[in-house]
């Protein structure tokens, strides 16, 4: 429970910076799609990686 | 040439056109006829453009009735999924908000090239919003219903394009594809789909929807068919920030090369989990007309994905940020959810992301040292029922929507090429795709093992018989 309100609460916060409003009955559905990047990005994370590695999906001179 | 004309393969269309056997005129007519008569059960059609053809088809027969060259593509009828710009049509993109615009001033690139190659506009076509989906759903334009059996979907999100191809009303139509979505429609359809290497086909006046990932291409009833359209069309755009000039073969030509010689290994770990039985029986089945023994596990490729997902939502959440403030009631409920959740998205999350991408994408060429060409299974299980949500597999369940291209994202993310191709296993009354995938800009050996399987009976595009 607490943890759905502080997606809540990071929803609110990020939609306001980013200038989008989220209706009341929109949230749940936002904050299950928010949520399944969150763990998504949590599990991507665990790729060790050198801090050199380069993020450029494209460099061709 | 078939007996039924529409029915033929691309190359079998353009041969006749050039022989005089048929002529344009008639094969837009056919088309036309087709379309209409078909799609009020596939839905595959948002729009017909009967007028551009029967113009296109008139002016090519007379230039070819004075002897002028016969062009690449001649007669051809095709279609394309309603994000590329028709001139004098607006182009939805499969969404609600996007109809409000006004019509394209002039064609997509490809849609030029198509024209310049003597092909014949018949339509557009019905896909997911904003190419946000692979089920080819749509509430604004109505479901695609699959050829092969319309309680079923026709997957996405170039949905129409693999009912159109599935239904014969033309043998090739072109689409996107940028998580799986020109592959996910032809394993669910049972069609030829080619994506090929990022760069390689000009996005120019397509809509987009994750740039990074972003291609376009062909569907079509035969490998060779493939060939002839990417032979007809590839190339460099400076149109298109992200067009490469590398150097074009002609992939028709390899095609008279075939399969053997080539080194081709099946994928294993991640690409044998999570599918169907039948679905690796399909790849199994491919493997052994190929004689391929051997096994290659691309690593980390579960991770590889969601990093796909997460840059995904990042990336279509920035594109759509405008329209999100001020239409939001316009989208449909799921597309705006998503789309607000990767809008809000840390940049943290995403460049951990591309770093990972890029990491993955050099793991991947590695392999392509050793092998020319990798099989998976294109989609994890043949096209579901409308309504279905959820998925039995291995005695597990899972979710239907984000399963559907867990084969298919991990190449579309490293931008490299992949050919899906349809089997039909004995006593199963839907298609399963099996994907080739290859080194960057060798379509070429992908088309050569496609057209392989074809000729050896394993692949085959059938034309659904529907019922009235």
């Amino acid at each position: 429970m607490q943890q759905k309100r502080d997606v809540m609460q990071t929803i609110g916060v990020l939609a306001e910076t980013v200038g989008v409003s989220v209706r009341p009955e929109w949230r749940d559905g936002v904050a299950a799609h928010f949520e399944a990047i969150a763990n998504a990005a949590d599990e991507v994370a665990t790729v060790s990686l050198p801090q050199t590695a380069e993020p450029a999906w494209r460099f061709e001179a | 040439m078939h007996l039924d004309p529409l029915l033929g393969t691309t190359a079998e269309i353009v041969e006749a056109v050039r022989l005089r056997e048929v002529s344009a005129l008639d094969m837009a007519k056919l088309a036309i006829a087709a379309a209409e008569a078909v799609n009020p059960r596939i839905n595959a059609f948002t729009e017909i453009t009967a007028e551009r053809a029967l113009a296109e088809a008139d002016a090519l027969d007379t230039r070819i009735a004075a002897g002028e060259p016969v062009p690449a593509l001649a007669g051809l009828p095709y279609a394309v999924k309603n994000l590329f710009d028709i001139e004098g049509v607006t182009t939805r993109a499969g969404s609600k908000v996007n109809r409000d615009n006004p019509p394209a001033v002039s064609d997509a690139a490809l849609v030029a090239r198509m024209k310049a190659a003597g092909a014949l506009l018949v339509g557009a076509l019905n896909m997911d919003e904003y190419a946000y989906g692979f089920t080819g759903t749509n509430e604004h334009d109505g479901d695609v219903r699959n050829p092969h059996d319309q309680s079923r979907m026709a997957g996405g999100s170039s949905a129409g394009a693999g009912a159109a191809v599935a239904a014969g009303v033309v043998p090739l139509a072109l689409g996107s594809d940028t998580n799986g979505s020109i592959r996910v429609p032809a394993s669910f359809c049972g069609t030829f789909g080619l994506k090929a290497t990022y760069g390689r086909f000009s996005r120019a006046g397509a809509f987009p929807f994750v740039t990074s990932f972003d291609h376009v291409g062909p569907l079509a009833r035969s490998a060779r068919g493939l060939a002839l359209l990417h032979d007809a069309i590839a190339g460099y755009d400076p149109a298109d920030p992200v067009s490469a000039r590398h150097p074009l073969m002609s992939c028709e030509a390899a095609l008279e090369e075939g399969g053997d010689g080539l080194r081709i290994a099946v994928a294993g770990g991640w690409f044998r989990q999570n599918a169907t039985s039948r679905a690796l029986a399909a790849v199994d089945l491919a493997a052994r007309a190929l004689g391929v023994e051997r096994e290659v596990e691309l690593p980390e490729t579960r991770k590889a994905r969601l990093a796909a997902y997460v840059l995904t939502a990042s990336e279509g959440g920035a594109l759509h940020l405008d329209r999100l403030r001020e239409r939001p009631d316009d989208f449909e409920e799921e597309t705006r959810n998503r789309l607000i959740a990767g809008a809000l998205v840390p940049g943290a999350w995403a460049m951990q992301a591309q770093r990972v991408r890029r990491w993955y994408r050099e793991q991947v060429l590695a392999l392509f040292d050793t092998v020319d060409a990798i099989l998976t299974p294109t989609t994890p299980f043949p096209a579901p029922a409308f309504g279905t949500s959820t998925i039995e597999i291995d005695g597990a369940t899972l979710p239907l929507e984000p399963n559907i291209g867990i084969y298919t994202q991990p190449f579309s993310f490293i931008g490299l090429p992949a050919v899906s191709v349809p089997v039909w296993l004995e006593g199963e009354r839907m298609p399963y795709g099996v994907q080739i995938v290859t080194a960057p800009w060798r379509e070429d050996i992908a088309l050569r093992i496609a057209d392989t399987l074809e000729r050896e009976g394993v692949a085959e595009a059938r034309v659904a018989m529907m019922e009235e």
